[in-house]
């Protein structure tokens, strides 16, 4: 401010008249500059105060009185800060009103800056938007933003391509979507309000709901929707943000990895079901093949069917576990029958590769909880296991011991060991550990991951533990069948009707109080039953006809809803009438328990009273092979029956005349008697006219089972014969008549 | 016994009819669901095996309408199916049939299966 001339100095030699006109000049000026940079409002408004000021000046000028020159000095300097210029730059003119068209003049300037910066920020502006635009445009996902009015504000390209270009203007939304219409997964049609973006507006907001979209022109698509509600800074919402994934194709690659499954289990059993059937009648008669290499290369293809067979039901099985659709029909499993099940069921696979198998159960070992097919699948896959790598000569060792609450089974070998970095890749899929042995043993990779899944269904664990060249050790900890009460208490699914293990009896336990119902069905399994439970009166007669248990037990009360009792409508039906009922009487409900507990072990004995008819029933061996002889009577032991053995058919005959016998399994070559003259002769005889007799023959020709049949026998099983397809057998046999007649003495 | 064998897939019509025969039953055969139905009427069969999954007509269709008509209903129906899930055994035991082999079967023991299964062993 120091180095300024003052105004007063200036003035004092300036003509009064042509300030004025230089300054009209200048207001003039001013006003186009400022009414082109901020329109004619502004313009003016800014002008007035400065013009009516100058005005005034110019009106007292030729008095020149410092009072005035003095706010007109300070005016030019305010327009120089102002402008925030230097007034040096400005044009010399050394005048005071030269400084002021200076002053003005750079602020036409700044102002012309500044509406430049504007303009460049709008433009980088516009360009982050259609930048914005390109991005969610190009995202595969269709994205929806709505006014908290509902009306979209914007959507993306696949948006417009899933759900239709929204119409120009405001459209409200239900009208919006009125073309489409969308099914929940249940395939009940959603109205506009339930769609997760109206929800959106609401608040409520969705992540992954799947719904099904019909376009007008009918195509449909599956959708994952999320929507999230936009809220401004104080929590008003503002709108909503709506994603829809198409994942239809999704649906597709489910839909065809079962379709391929499906595939899998029918089309390719189909074609094998014929190979396999054509070889083994090519097989069966051993003059059809007369020529040693070519039956040898029909047993290989043979053994080959098998084993293909044997792999689909593995992948079937994979699947399953995987679709988490591995159904288990849990019972209690006594650890002793079932190890010796599992190594009957590989004694001649062991036999054939030289190896022994050893068993060593801990006496008094409490039974298993679980589904005893699918335990003895776990249990057989760890022994094939087992022998694959056993060497010749060598002992596999099963052991069963208390671990603590649970039950521990493992399976030893001799074998040459697993590596230690191999051992975790034990149990993966498709995985063999690479050796030529297991390739040509024939294993399907799956045998192992199978048994571990089941293992773990059942609750349990298993591991492996092995030393190079000495041997591995697989055990499977297993939960024990008795525990708290309640713990066994498992309904099987209504699917359960897949049939009946043989040899151990089914007992239907029906009672509406779940704890009469889990007393009486634990006491059951302990005497060794399989049991089923209903809780209803109507369940209790659907289950009887789908199971067609052994026994059923209801208590006295049990009556439908319509008040019929379940005892007289169980008897009413064919198929469930030669069932024997055991009807216990239960204290009714206002007696409590601790007064006057149910009777179990009273109901466990009648059923087994009632069952007696076919435990005690005395089956008559007659084979001239001692060793047959011999795995008949173990097999029929186990399953409760009396076994008389006669070594040829003359001994059969007196032995059938000495011995009130139940049933007879008769083998047809025979010295002295053939069995086709023993059965003539029985079927001759009075009393022995309906004796039930089932051939087993180790000549399979059509010949054979059709004269049997002929002379009178009721059944021809061929051998090798399934024990349990033949336990199953002479259990039927044996029962068809006491059973009827027990049900009428439960009538009475 | 006269059984009345239903598949589509001729190959296991043959080995099929041939295990059956070889085990003493008279075979006739019927190539799809609406043949089955007609020769139903034709044969009398004492028994029918009828495949699970067969074009246009199947399994459980032909059974629930063998079940419906009563001058067929007492026929017993035995399902081949080559599948072996639970569900949809037991819907076929729910159509009322008696029971259920699973393909692939064994051609030396089908016989014995459907006497077992007839209950007439």
């Amino acid at each position: 401010m120091s180095g300024e001339p003052t105004l007063r100095q200036r003035v004092s030699t300036a003509l009064g008249a042509l300030a004025a006109v230089a300054l009209l000049e200048v207001v003039l000026v001013v006003v186009l500059q400022l009414q082109s940079a901020f329109g004619p409002g502004v313009g003016l408004a800014l002008v007035v105060m400065p013009l009516a000021l100058v005005g005034l000046a110019l009106a007292v000028l030729i008095a020149a009185d410092r009072h005035i020159l003095r706010p007109l000095e300070a005016m030019a300097k305010g327009a120089y800060r102002m402008a925030g210029g230097d007034p040096a730059r400005l044009p010399a003119r050394h005048h005071e009103l030269g400084v002021l068209i200076g002053a003005v003049a750079e602020l036409r300037t700044r102002v012309g800056e500044e509406s430049r910066e504007t303009a460049e920020a709008t433009g980088r502006l516009r360009a982050a938007h259609a930048e914005l635009l390109a991005i969610v445009n190009t995202v595969p996902a269709a994205l929806v933003i709505l006014h908290n009015d509902g009306r979209v504000r914007l959507q993306n390209r696949a948006a417009d391509h899933l759900i239709g270009a929204p119409p120009d203007g405001a459209v409200p939304t239900g009208e919006l979507w009125g073309h489409l219409i969308i099914r929940d997964k249940a395939g009940k049609p959603l109205k506009p309000s339930e769609l997760a973006p109206i929800r959106a507006l609401e608040g409520i907001e969705t992540v992954g709901e799947e719904v099904e979209l019909q376009r007008p022109e009918g195509r449909r698509a599956a959708i994952l929707i999320g929507a999230a509600t936009l809220r401004d800074y104080s929590g008003n919402i503002t709108g909503a943000v709506a994603a829809f994934q198409d994942i239809t194709r999704l649906r597709e690659l489910d839909r065809m990895k079962d379709d391929f499954v499906a595939i899998v289990s029918h089309e390719l059993r189909t074609p094998l079901t014929a190979i396999r059937g054509a070889l083994q009648l090519l097989l069966a008669e051993n003059d059809s093949v007369p020529d040693p290499d070519n039956r040898n290369l029909v047993s290989i293809a043979l053994t080959s069917c098998e084993r293909l067979v044997r792999i689909i039901n593995d992948i079937l099985d994979i699947s399953k576990i995987e679709a988490g659709q591995l159904q288990l029909r849990i019972g209690s499993i006594k650890v002793v029958p079932f190890v010796a099940r599992a190594v009957d069921d590989v004694r001649s696979v062991a036999d054939e590769a030289g190896v022994r198998i050893a068993i060593a159960v801990a006496d008094g070992l409490s039974p298993i909880r679980g589904d005893d097919d699918r335990m003895t699948q776990a249990l057989v896959n760890l022994l094939s296991n087992a022998i694959k790598f056993a060497p010749r000569d060598s002992t596999i060792t099963v052991s069963g011991k208390a671990k603590g609450d649970q039950i521990a089974i493992s399976v030893a070998d001799e074998g040459r060991g697993i590596a230690p970095e191999d051992l975790n890749r034990l149990f993966a899929k498709f995985q063999q550990l690479d050796d030529p042995e297991t390739r040509r043993s024939g294993g399907t990779g799956l045998g192992l991951t199978i048994t571990k899944a089941i293992v773990e269904e059942h609750g349990g664990t298993i591991s492996v533990e092995s030393t190079v060249g000495r041997g591995t050790t697989f055990t499977m900890v297993l939960p024990r069948a008795i525990a708290a009460p309640g713990g066994l208490v498992v309904m099987p699914g209504p699917d359960a009707a897949a049939g009946t293990t043989a040899g151990r009896p089914v007992v239907l336990v029906a009672d509406e109080d779940e704890w009469g119902r889990a007393s009486v069905a634990r006491a059951m399994q302990a005497a060794g039953f399989r049991t089923v439970e209903a809780a209803t009166a109507d369940d209790t007669l659907r289950r009887a006809a789908i199971e067609l248990p052994d026994a059923i037990t209801i208590p006295f009360s049990m009556r439908t809803a319509d008040g019929h009792s379940v005892a007289e409508l169980l008897g009413q039906h064919t198929a469930t009438r030669p069932i024997p009922l055991v009807i216990s009487m239960q204290p009714s409900a206002n007696e409590t328990r601790a007064e006057k507990p149910l009777d179990v072990s009273d109901i466990v004995t009648r059923v087994e009273r009632t069952l007696e008819g076919r435990s005690h029933a005395t089956v008559l061996v007659a084979d001239d092979d001692a060793e047959v002889r011999m795995v008949l009577r173990k097999t029929l032991e186990r399953h409760g029956f009396q076994v008389v053995e006669a070594m040829d058919g003359k001994e059969a005959l007196a032995l059938t005349i000495q011995h009130p016998i139940d049933l007879l399994l008769l083998d047809l070559n025979m010295p002295e008697v053939h069995g086709y003259d023993v059965i003539r002769a029985l079927r001759r005889r009075e009393t022995t006219a309906q004796l039930p007799i089932i051939v087993l023959s180790g000549s399979v020709g059509e010949r054979h089972s059709l004269e049997s049949l002929v002379l009178g026998a009721n059944v021809f099983v061929t051998k090798p014969a399934d024990a349990d397809a033949l336990v199953r057998e002479v259990d039927r046999l044996v029962r068809r008549e006491p059973a009827e007649a027990k049900l009428a003495g439960v009538a009475n | 016994m006269k059984l009345l064998l239903v598949d589509d897939d001729p190959t296991i019509r043959v080995v099929a009819r041939m295990a059956l025969t070889r085990a003493g039953f008279e075979v006739t055969e019927a190539i799809n669901g609406a043949d089955a139905l007609s020769a139903v009427q034709t044969i009398r069969p004492d028994a029918i095996l009828l495949d699970w999954m067969m074009p246009e007509l199947d399994g459980p269709e032909v059974c629930r309408r063998l079940k419906a008509d009563p001058t067929t209903s007492s026929i017993p129906v035995i399902f081949l199916t080559a599948r072996s899930q639970q569900t949809e055994i037991a819907r076929g035991l729910s159509l009322g049939a008696a029971g259920y082999i699973v393909k692939p079967f064994d051609a030396l023991a089908i016989g014995h299966e459907v006497r077992a299964l007839l209950g007439q062993a």
